[in-house]
């Protein structure tokens, strides 16, 4: 029996995977039982970092505020002030154009000065592959289901792989590495 | 209640009673309304689940019965600051 796999990837270049770090963009929401509450739902599309210096997923004070969440815990955390108190929420996430979602998934509340409003922390990155790959042109993530614990639901469907096949790293061998460069510059002028 | 307050209350609750629920529920998961126990769960999500439908508000404290304090969770030092943004901005 297939094992379900919730994946995630793009395309991307060195240079922005150098300046930027690994950024996705995921619709957070309130969690079911909230939305039940509350009689409504709402939802905001933010920019992640996908971050392995971060113990949890974040999110920032001002997308917290958006949404109107309602803390679940006091939580101490050590940032660039040094220890402090935070606070914990509990939210649905999804990576865009992905069939990646969480569920009632636990996170801190972090301050930020620049357009990253969340950070995908070891949380999920301990159950994940995560593909890091300037040189390849892709990034990716890949939850495979089998150590989904129960507040993580995904589709099952298949999916093209986490590095697209055009991304791939060229081959060793030179002469087919040149006919292949030769084979896309060609491609490329015919788009032209 | 003021929001810090349900959580202090909750949480001098849960201390009171840490010792007890290391005996019977550790690494479960307890949800505290005002100054009583909602129930003990396996997970944080079913937890959290249950405390929102059984509380009806959403001023619920959900904790892992484990011993404190625990090490400190660390947070994107260059996120925090904005150093990631420094460079050239690339849109995705």
């Amino acid at each position: 029996m297939p094992v379900p796999v919730s994946r995630y990837s793009r395309q991307t270049t060195l240079q922005e995977l150098y300046l930027q770090g690994p950024l996705i963009q995921v619709t957070v929401s309130l969690p079911e039982e909230v939305k039940k509450l509350r009689g409504r739902d709402e939802e905001i599309t933010i920019t992640a970092l996908i971050d392995t210096g971060a113990t949890d997923t974040c999110i920032s004070g001002t997308v917290a505020q958006k949404l109107g969440l309602v803390s679940i815990e006091r939580v101490q955390t050590l940032g660039v002030h040094g220890v402090g108190e935070s606070n914990r929420y509990s939210v649905n996430f999804t990576f865009t154009g992905s069939n990646i979602r969480l569920n009632d998934w636990p996170v801190t509340e972090f301050n930020t000065s620049g357009r990253i409003d969340m950070l995908i922390g070891r949380d999920v990155l301990s159950l994940s592959l995560f593909v890091y790959g300037g040189s390849y042109g892709a990034m990716g993530l890949e939850i495979p289901g089998v150590q989904i614990p129960d507040w993580v639901s995904g589709a099952t469907q298949e999916l093209p792989s986490v590095i697209p096949k055009q991304a791939r790293a060229p081959s060793r061998n030179r002469k087919e590495r040149r006919k292949a460069e030769k084979l896309a510059r060609r491609e490329q002028r015919k788009k032209r | 209640m003021t929001p810090e307050d349900y959580i202090d209350i909750a949480n001098q609750w849960f201390s009171d009673h840490l010792p007890e629920l290391l005996q019977t529920h550790r690494g479960k998961w307890i949800v505290i309304f005002g100054n009583e126990s909602i129930g003990v769960f396996d997970s944080f999500s079913e937890a959290y689940r249950n405390g929102i439908k059984t509380a009806k508000s959403e001023k619920i404290v959900v904790r892992e019965i484990r011993e404190e304090p625990e090490k400190p969770r660390e947070i994107s030092i260059n996120a925090t600051l904005g150093i990631i943004d420094a460079g050239p901005s690339i849109s995705l």
